[in-house]
């Protein structure tokens, strides 16, 4: 008798621990959406300078995603696939953005292409200005959204069995052929998540940004970086491009997840 | 011929090997779960180097430990058929048997005629556009093995080939499968651990045990040997 109201109780407590915790999570988003109605959201992104940070931050991160999937591809079939030495310090390398806090990464990123930094001395010296401008963003994107990538691809990689590998070099084909035919295709399900993921997480870079990008109306500010802007002079602007974000998200966490659903091939 | 004299330390044990196979014959390597039957057949067809030693095919040097000759799996012509097939699940029956072709880069015209004999030749013509998922247990043996075959091996290494298998199939696919190696003509090295395998299908058999070869002979004599009835023939009982 005693242990059935015990295991009542735990059930009863789970069940609102569960209530509490998804609440926590999702009331701040429906009185998000609550407030602001489809009219304030159309009269602002009428604003050109509303207009103008939605379309960078969707650009750029778009760029980004494109250039960490070229580059972090074959880092994450490296990081899959084969052994080296030092392949557990790379491995932390790349966890250290996913960890470090956005404005310690904007400061990063600013001693490192500052005009005095290692690398932005050399660029100012041949004229290449990156502080402030779109070039900024991008780089801030990279470098918070980019091991979301490598992580999630070297994820699927390392699932499909390496026995597929060995059959396609039995089979006469090349590590390039096996990559492409093979590989690639059996853990696109797990690449797409993280692309997706990855560009969800590049548009909604702020810390960073507006460390190295600055807040430039019409020029570096980015969708995050206007809410935080907008905030104190147009409350409507601000909560209509959170709720456009909100749905860029919502629509990339469902799309990730019918992936997910169906990510077992082999 | 495959002649094979190779050394290697292997996690429990060191393996030591010469081995010999004949155009056309089949040879069965038979012995206990890790015995080093498939580390043995990984040495000869690339996926594992040796420590040491000489592999030789037709003629052609494969590896060699003297003179650092060690040639890639995919330049060694050998086909491989995996205990469990690993037929790209993401490909249908013709473009797993074509794949080998596609990657040599031949003419679609080409690969489709060679697939196609294949198909025929190994029952295979009706589920074509199958996805090798949807297979049983039977067809999928039978598409690993045109897979394997289409490249006109210089050598077939079959491990485990029934292991997915339920017993009436099993029955079944080793008069298949010896039908379909004595026609390609080509020398085979099958590993099993079953006396009923090694018994319909080879000609000659080792008898590994720990890396070691503790018994040979004609398929004759495998077949007058004394195991242990109750270990499903794991153990030989030396004579």
């Amino acid at each position: 008798m005693k242990s059935i109201n015990i295991n009542r109780i735990v059930i009863v407590g789970g069940i609102l621990a569960g209530i509490i915790t998804v609440s926590f999570f999702i009331l701040p988003v429906i009185s998000l959406l609550l407030r602001c109605s489809p009219g304030i959201i159309l009269s602002s992104v009428q604003d050109p300078f509303i207009i103008h940070a939605i379309i960078l931050s969707l650009g750029t991160a778009f760029i980004t995603t494109v250039v960490i999937v070229l580059f972090g591809t074959p880092l994450a079939y490296i990081q899959a696939r084969k052994e080296y030495p030092g392949k557990d310090i790379v491995e932390t390398i790349l966890d250290i953005p996913i960890i470090l806090p956005p404005a310690v990464a904007g400061i990063a990123l600013l001693l490192l292409f500052g005009k005095k930094g290692i690398l932005g001395f050399f660029l100012s010296e041949i004229g290449i200005q990156v502080l402030f401008t779109v070039t900024a963003i991008i780089l801030a994107q990279l470098f918070v959204a980019g091991p979301l990538y490598v992580r999630q691809a070297k994820n699927a990689i390392v699932m499909v069995p390496v026995v597929y590998d060995q059959a396609g070099r039995t089979l006469g084909a090349s590590s390039f052929q096996i990559i492409i035919k093979i590989i690639l295709p059996l853990a696109r399900k797990g690449i797409l998540s993280g692309i997706m993921l990855t560009y969800a997480r590049a548009v909604g870079e702020f810390g960073a940004t507006m460390m190295i990008a600055g807040n430039i109306p019409g020029k570096t500010q980015t969708m995050p970086v206007a809410i935080y802007s907008l905030l104190q002079t147009d409350m409507d602007g601000a909560i209509s491009i959170a709720v456009i974000l909100v749905w860029i998200t919502v629509i990339i966490l469902v799309m990730v997840r019918v992936l997910s659903d169906r990510r077992q091939v082999c | 011929m495959l002649n094979v004299r190779v050394n290697k330390q292997l996690r429990d044990f060191g393996l030591q090997i010469s081995l010999q196979v004949d155009p056309g014959e089949i040879l069965v390597l038979f012995g206990e779960n890790g015995a080093g039957k498939t580390s043995l057949i990984s040495m000869i067809s690339g996926l594992l180097e040796p420590d040491g030693g000489l592999i030789s095919l037709n003629s052609h040097i494969l590896y060699d430990a003297d003179s650092g000759i060690n040639v890639p799996t995919e330049e060694r012509n050998i086909g491989y058929v995996f205990q469990n097939y690993a037929l790209f699940p993401h490909m249908t029956v013709e473009e797993n048997i074509g794949f080998s072709l596609t990657c040599r880069g031949l003419l679609k015209e080409i690969i489709h005629k060679r697939v196609h004999e294949w198909l025929e030749t190994c029952n295979l013509t009706s589920l074509a556009k199958f996805p090798v998922t949807d297979l049983s247990g039977g067809q999928q043996q039978r598409v690993a093995l045109a897979r394997a075959l289409i490249i006109n091996p210089d050598l077939m290494l079959l491990d485990e080939p029934f292991s997915a298998l339920d017993m009436r199939t099993r029955e079944q696919m080793r008069y298949e499968l010896r039908d379909i190696l004595k026609k390609s003509q080509k020398p085979a090295i099958l590993v099993t651990h079953s006396i009923r395998d090694a018994t319909s299908i080879g000609d000659r058999f080792l008898f590994l045990e720990r890396g070691k070869i503790i018994r040979e002979g004609s398929i004759e004599e495998f077949s007058h040997m004394s195991f242990e009835p109750d270990l499903h023939a794991y153990t030989c009982v030396k004579q």
